[in-house]
């Protein structure tokens, strides 16, 4: 006797994903095997993601970043396994992951996803997102002989002072003169322009996709967002950026239209603070998903909103550079994450206080408390690491954030 | 056998010390960077005392600093949550240096609105650029104590200020340059006390004991015609440099250099002469110390007195010997390979401050410059409240049972 089988439609998930999630990722493939043929040509340098990175693209170099390197190996869930190789050649696991998980890959590529990044012919770092860069950098430098150029960015209090200002712009014309002599290319200032009308063209349309998130129901979830900054991290300057992101934009403007959210029902929202735990990045975000928790905004992927004003290169990079808010203090970031709950209409907020980036997560307990004052709203700290899965524990997490949804609904 | 150093008796010392300085009129500035200047302080009639990690205070920074924070931020947040620290005028935090000490004084002003928090920024860099940067640092810096404390910059107060200093640094250097050559001529703690005294309350009284050390100690070289060699080792390591020594240093035992960041010197003294009383091999001696409150702010060039004082000031912060906070790792790694080849030495002790990202990012270098130079190396992970103190004290042990061997 046959059985009569029934066919019931596939449950709709929590989440809803993007489409544009295709061209990110062949933007993005295509952008790792150009660092391979640059590394071969001689042209691949590894920057920050605070630097000026329209500088190495306005000399013809292609551009690696560790730190998104780190959310690879993050998502990979390979930390530790990076980070213990680090731990061999002496490095502390106290340091950094982003910067252990990096090393780690240079010592061993062939254990390493994607073989590690491609040996650079110059290291640029910024210290406008945290001081240790320079200790990661030179520790690389040592390892694969590849100068060091810091890019110095005192952290400022209040304004930008002349004498900072012209610190910084000094900086600016010895990387000119750092990136001619390493890459035999005389500097053209033209071009420099060009390279950074490209960068605000590919900056503005990430800001309206972030902008776009104060709709309710919010277009974008964090996942969304982390994932999606790729391009805006390691393309700017480039064409590929600002093709990425017009699909990109287009796909959001096309979800606020139709009033269709990132998540199928959107009970709660909130603001995300730090870098999130890559290796559970998914889950924890669709878990919250499930029980109606959307994070329409975070502090961490409006880093890159400014735009580099039109007027004498090199001052407009610095004026833009050294203003990055993580170099201007604890209360200019509270100021920022008030006005991302009040804008984007939030119910609340959760920092991850992440045990390797020190310049982000001290003072996150000073920033509920304010931020609560201020706003009204409460908030929750949960502890862990981007990378490093070893020093986070995803149940104790949840259950800090139940305890918020609790006061919330 | 040598009775074993209590480090509560530094403790207590360094506050009957701070008592003597306390006048009604005295305006005290604490301040926590190693290279903080301050002749600066001395011309706005304030007078500046170095925060101390004190190893009795802990555990009440957990409801504003995370664990990951440095161990000396937040013993230093500790003091204070407690009413621990002495009565301050102001506290002067460094911008600039490392993660940690920039967001403590961000998280200090929120939590301490009562104290005068100030704030002076340092380059990383050591060009002419990031001396034209702190010249202006300093002039506002300068400016921003005038309005405050509602005193003038002095000259004549900024003058007395860098002869003092300027003094200290050159008896302290020759003791240090003596040391390398005849290490038993003024034992390492007592060297550290004399440091520690004089950053605590810099002054006529601390410089005259300083100076008063110095002069015993050159007459103690004169008789082994020793003066001509130290003076120019100073020279040299003023420079940067170490020249070939012209005279055989002492080896009774072991020498031993000792590197770290913003450690106590007095701390590791403690531990290593505890440690050599447990290992019994007493004749082990450090003969140098790379600490950033021991040798990185004794070498400090003197400042000009011709000029512009804010310039000159800024000169000599960044001439000194680079903090792993700032760039240069390659000249540290070949300054600590000169040091092995030509200071006859036989073991490395790394101390490491919990959480200290730029020490800890130069070490695994240091071990392998260690290794090829064949020293031998122990690495020493330390908080200020010493509270793994047991296996550290069996760290040095067995470190030093293995040089005794080695030897």
């Amino acid at each position: 006797m046959s059985q009569k089988t029934t066919t019931e439609p596939p449950k709709e998930k929590a989440y809803r994903k993007l489409y544009t999630s295709k061209l990110l990722r062949e933007t993005m493939t295509l952008h790792i095997l150009s660092t391979k043929t640059a590394s071969q040509n001689g042209r691949l340098v590894w920057v920050t993601s605070g630097f000026p990175v329209e500088i190495p693209v306005a000399f013809d170099t292609v551009a690696a970043y560790p730190e998104q390197y780190g959310a690879i190996v993050g998502s990979e869930k390979c930390g530790p396994l990076l980070c213990g190789f680090a731990e061999e050649l002496g490095f502390s696991q106290e340091l950094c992951s982003y910067a252990r998980s990096s090393i780690g890959s240079v010592k061993k590529p062939e254990q390493s996803p994607l073989t590690g990044l491609p040996i650079p012919q110059a290291l640029l770092a910024c210290n406008n997102i945290c001081g240790t860069v320079l200790g990661w950098y030179e520790a690389v430098s040592e390892m694969t002989g590849a100068p060091v150029y810091l890019v110095d960015t005192p952290p400022l209090e209040g304004d930008q002072p002349p004498h900072h200002l012209a610190y910084v712009k000094s900086n600016l014309e010895g990387l000119i003169t750092f990136m001619s002599e390493t890459f035999n290319q005389p500097y053209d200032e033209e071009k420099l322009l060009q390279v950074a009308d490209l960068s605000n063209t590919a900056v503005n349309l990430w800001t309206k996709s972030l902008e776009a998130c104060k709709n309710k129901p919010s277009p974008l979830n964090c996942a969304d967002r982390f994932l999606s900054m790729a391009p805006i991290v390691a393309l700017r300057g480039t064409q590929q950026a600002i093709d990425f992101y017009q699909a990109f934009y287009g796909e959001v403007k096309e979800r606020v239209k139709q009033g269709l959210g990132a998540i199928r029902e959107e009970r709660v929202r909130l603001l995300w603070d730090n870098i999130p735990p890559w290796f559970t990045i998914y889950n924890f975000f669709n878990t919250l998903a499930k029980k109606g928790v959307v994070f329409p905004a975070d502090s961490y992927t409006h880093a890159w909103s400014a735009n580099i004003p039109r007027g004498e290169a090199l001052e407009s990079i610095a004026q833009v550079y050294s203003k990055i808010w993580l170099n201007k203090g604890l209360s200019a970031k509270i100021d920022k994450m008030c006005n991302l709950i009040k804008d984007y209409e939030l119910d609340g907020f959760v920092l991850f206080s992440v045990r390797s980036c020190k310049r982000y997560s001290l003072g996150q307990m000073v920033t509920k408390e304010v931020i609560t004052r201020r706003t009204g709203v409460p908030g929750v700290i949960i502890e862990g690491d981007m990378v490093d899965s070893q020093q986070y524990n995803e149940a104790q997490a949840e259950t800090r954030v139940d305890a918020l949804l609790e006061m919330i609904l | 056998m040598s009775a074993p150093l209590s480090y509560d008796t530094v403790v207590s010392e360094r506050r009957q010390l701070l008592q003597t300085i306390i006048t009604p009129e005295t305006s005290l500035v604490g301040y926590i960077y190693p290279h903080t200047p301050l002749e600066l302080f001395f011309a706005h009639h304030l007078t500046p005392t170095l925060l101390w990690a004190d190893h009795k205070t802990s555990g009440a920074y957990e409801a504003s600093l995370q664990t990951f924070c440095c161990a000396y931020s937040r013993n230093l947040f500790s003091q204070r949550a407690k009413e621990q620290l002495p009565k301050l005028s102001a506290i002067a935090f460094p911008g600039g240096t490392c993660d940690s000490l920039q967001n403590l004084g961000d998280v200090w002003r929120a939590r301490f609105h009562e104290d005068t928090v100030l704030r002076l920024t340092y380059p990383v860099a050591r060009d002419e650029a990031a001396i034209t940067y702190l010249t202006e640092e300093l002039r506002g810096f300068s400016n921003h104590l005038e309005v405050t404390f509602g005193s003038k910059f002095s000259i004549d107060k900024y003058r007395e200020a860098v002869a003092l200093t300027a003094e200290f640094r050159a008896a302290a250097q020759f003791i240090v340059a003596a040391r390398i050559f005849q290490p038993s001529i003024y034992p390492y703690p007592e060297y550290a006390k004399l440091i520690r005294q004089f950053f605590t309350a810099p002054g006529p009284h601390t410089l005259q004991q300083v100076e008063q050390v110095a002069s015993e100690v050159q007459h103690e070289l004169r008789t082994n015609q020793l003066i001509p060699s130290a003076e120019a080792l100073r020279y040299g390591l003023l420079k940067g440099q170490i020249p070939e020594l012209t005279a055989t240093p002492e080896r009774k035992g072991p020498r031993i250099v000792v590197v770290g960041g913003m450690i106590d010197p007095e701390g590791i003294a403690v531990l290593f002469e505890n440690a050599k009383i447990n290992a019994e091999v007493e004749e082990a001696q450090i003969v140098l110390d790379i600490l950033s409150f021991s040798f990185r702010t004794v070498f400090h060039p003197p400042s000009n007195l011709q000029g512009d004082p804010f310039h000159e000031l800024a000169q000599s912060i960044i001439s000194a010997p680079a903090e792993p906070t700032q760039e240069g790792l390659p000249d540290r790694l070949h300054f600590l390979e000169v040091i092995f080849d030509k200071l006859k030495i036989d073991g490395l002790i790394i101390a490491e401050h919990s959480f200290c990202d730029p020490d800890q990012f130069e070490i695994p270098d240091m071990l392998k410059i260690a290794e090829k130079k064949k020293v031998l190396t122990v690495r020493l992970p330390l908080d200020p409240e010493f509270s793994d103190r047991a296996r550290i004290e069996g760290r040095l042990q067995s470190f030093f049972e293995t040089l005794s061997v080695k030897r």
